[in-house]
């Protein structure tokens, strides 16, 4: 119990292309699940097999205890946001609001499109056209569709990533309270390690058709349990010398048994990332309170690390600057 | 993306190109008008016929109509509903087949569509014969209904192959999001995916009206008794030889295709489909 979505041994494949490979998950009721990939990585498959778009090649959709995998669409009762929005542009904003209210009968339409317009502060452009708005609004009457009846979870898929920085990051915050005063299931879909870290309770990270790793933001960064996160998670990727990982600031520059030569430093607002080869060509990357030069020999100890399994291919992001 | 920034000039040319366009489609019309309208002294009696004529007249028309108004009006009518019958029948059948065609793989559904314009090969005249005796014994020789269903055959596939075009027009994004939004299948087959390919819908409605409004072999063949309006022109333009009567039906036959592509024009402007998408 206590299980809002749960899937069992998900496969989908297109063509020869394996997108999700015998994948399970749980997510709870009430929380704010995020799934992290690269694009392509088939973020946006899992949601549309989830909502019932797509099928599963093999396995099943549980929500609410119950087995949808065979249900349509519209037999879900799940709510989406798509990456483009979706909006319906023969309809102005109160009519695609309206819409899904209509679709299921339920009553009080005028009073729940007006209730959930000043809810998201779209009031004053309920009778535009959707072509007359902007892309920061219309991400607003999406979200306005989708939370004006009462679905049983939210799916968004990359919602932010069509907006300006701006916008976005008070989309997000907003978004972050929506969740909490509704106090429902959502699973946002995103790229961006920045929003899975401001939103998410638990993060899922796909990776070949998989969730490499699921926990939340902190443990990704901490805890990387393979090179491939360690390098995805981060403004920077995890340096690894013999298979064993460490952040930047895990290292202590001056005396030490490694080296490497200097090729630049960056700064970020009062500290600097050097960055650096080793005589082996291993990139890498150290915090230091000041910059060294191009060309420079750097001293440097590990003070702590994570022991990643033998076997496991270097990223290629290595390649140093 | 070379075609992003457009000079004024350029706007120039198009307007340029549109008018001398106009003109080449237009001065046709023009000239029957003046000479079923203009006093014959001036268009047809003349040597050199005055581009503008200053003398008008309706005699053309009152010669041309008057002793038989009532079989015309019957032909007029007649065509107006054989058109409108198969303009409708070509949208119910067109879209939904159109629906299935663009569910199916690029390949296989233009195979369909080769097939489907390989029966419009097929020579009327060749199967106008047998289908006049299918319908001689269904009841539907000389009827409207039949004639209309006959044309179909000609309409259809062209027909089908333009809502593909207006279908695909309509972002596949928005379907899925009506199921998510709770419409069955049926409800967003028609109240999402068909007020989105209006223009397309409208576009095949006004073609394949005109396709029957001046279809002829099927025509003659299957509705002799009481004639559609071109059939019963050619039976008399030609029996009367007389180009002033000639001209005042051919105005009567074009006036119908102006009025209805004025009114229907305003539902073809296809630019508002793709604002809802973003990205
Ligand atoms: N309808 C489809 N047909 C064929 N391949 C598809 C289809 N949808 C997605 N793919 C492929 O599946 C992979 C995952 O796509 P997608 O789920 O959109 O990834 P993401 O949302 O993470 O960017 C991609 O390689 C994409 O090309
Ligand atoms: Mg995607």
């Amino acid at each position: 119990m206590g299980n809002k979505l749960e899937l069992r041994n998900i496969s989908k494949s297109y063509g020869r292309t394996k997108v999700i490979d015998n994948m399970s998950l749980e997510v709870e009721e009430g929380e704010f699940f995020v799934v992290l990939g690269p694009s392509g990585t088939g973020k946006s498959t899992l949601l549309k097999i989830i909502v019932g778009i797509e099928q599963p090649d093999s396995g099943k959709v549980f929500i609410d205890g119950r087995d949808v995998t065979r249900l349509p669409p519209n037999k879900r009762n799940l709510a989406m946001v798509f990456q483009n929005y979706a909006l319906y542009p023969n309809m102005n904003v109160y009519n695609n609001i309206a819409f899904p209210l209509k679709m299921h009968r339920i009553r009080y339409i005028d009073r729940k499109v007006k209730e959930v317009a000043a809810k998201l502060n779209i009031t004053e452009i309920l009778q535009k056209k959707i072509y007359q708005i902007s892309g920061g609004q219309q991400q607003r009457v999406a979200l306005a569709r989708a939370i004006v009846r009462n679905p049983s979870m939210f799916l968004l898929d990359e919602p932010l990533s069509n907006l300006d920085a701006r916008v976005r990051y008070t989309a997000r915050s907003e978004l972050k309270k929506l969740q909490q005063e509704l106090n429902q299931t959502f699973v946002f879909v995103t790229h961006d390690q920045k929003e899975a870290e401001a939103l998410g309770d638990r993060v899922g990270v796909l990776h070949n058709g998989v969730f490499e790793q699921v926990s939340d933001y902190k443990d990704l960064y901490e805890k990387p349990k393979t090179a491939w996160i360690g390098d995805f998670v981060g403004d920077f990727p995890i340096n690894i010398i013999d298979n064993k990982g460490f952040r930047p600031e895990w290292a202590k520059i001056g005396s030490g048994k490694f080296s490497m030569t200097v090729s630049l430093s960056e700064s970020v607002s009062d500290v600097y990332f050097i960055h650096g080869l080793m005589d082996d060509g291993t990139g890498i990357i150290l915090k230091s309170p000041k910059p060294f030069g191009s060309g420079e020999v750097v001293h440097f100890s590990v003070e702590k690390f994570i022991e990643f399994k033998e076997a496991e291919n270097p990223p290629q992001a290595f390649s140093s600057v | 993306m070379v075609s992003e920034y457009r000079s004024p000039k350029s706007k120039y040319y198009t307007y340029i190109g549109i008018a001398i366009f106009s003109f080449l489609v237009l001065l046709p019309i023009y000239i029957l008008a003046i000479i079923a309208l203009g006093d014959p002294s001036q268009t047809v009696a003349a040597y050199y016929p005055a581009l503008i004529p200053s003398k008008f007249t309706l005699a053309n028309f009152i010669k041309a109509f008057s002793g038989y108004g009532s079989v015309l009006i019957a032909a007029f009518y007649k065509s107006l509903e054989t058109a409108f019958i198969v303009a409708s029948l070509a949208i119910l059948l067109g879209y939904h087949a159109a629906y299935g065609l663009s569910k199916l793989s690029f390949k296989v559904s233009s195979i369909l569509i080769a097939l489907l314009f390989f029966s419009t090969m097929i020579p009327s005249l060749t199967i106008a014969i047998p289908i006049s005796v299918s319908f001689l014994k269904l009841g539907l020789y000389d009827s409207a209904f039949g004639l209309a269903l006959a044309q179909e055959l000609i309409v259809l596939p062209l027909t089908v192959f333009l809502m593909m075009g207006a279908l695909q027009s309509v972002p596949k994004q928005l379907e899925s999001q009506a199921r998510v939004d709770g419409a069955g299948f049926f409800q967003t087959l028609y109240q999402v995916i068909f007020p989105l390919a209006i223009p397309g819908v409208i576009s095949a409605f006004l073609l394949s009206w005109m396709m029957s409004w001046d279809e002829f072999t099927f025509a003659v063949i299957l509705s002799p008794v009481h004639p559609t309006l071109p059939i019963l022109i050619y039976f008399d333009s030609t029996a009367r030889g007389d180009i002033l009567t000639a001209t005042s039906f051919s105005l009567l036959v074009t006036l119908p295709v102006i009025v209805l592509t004025i009114v229907l024009s305003k539902f073809i402007k296809g630019s508002y489909l793709t604002a809802g998408i973003t990205g």
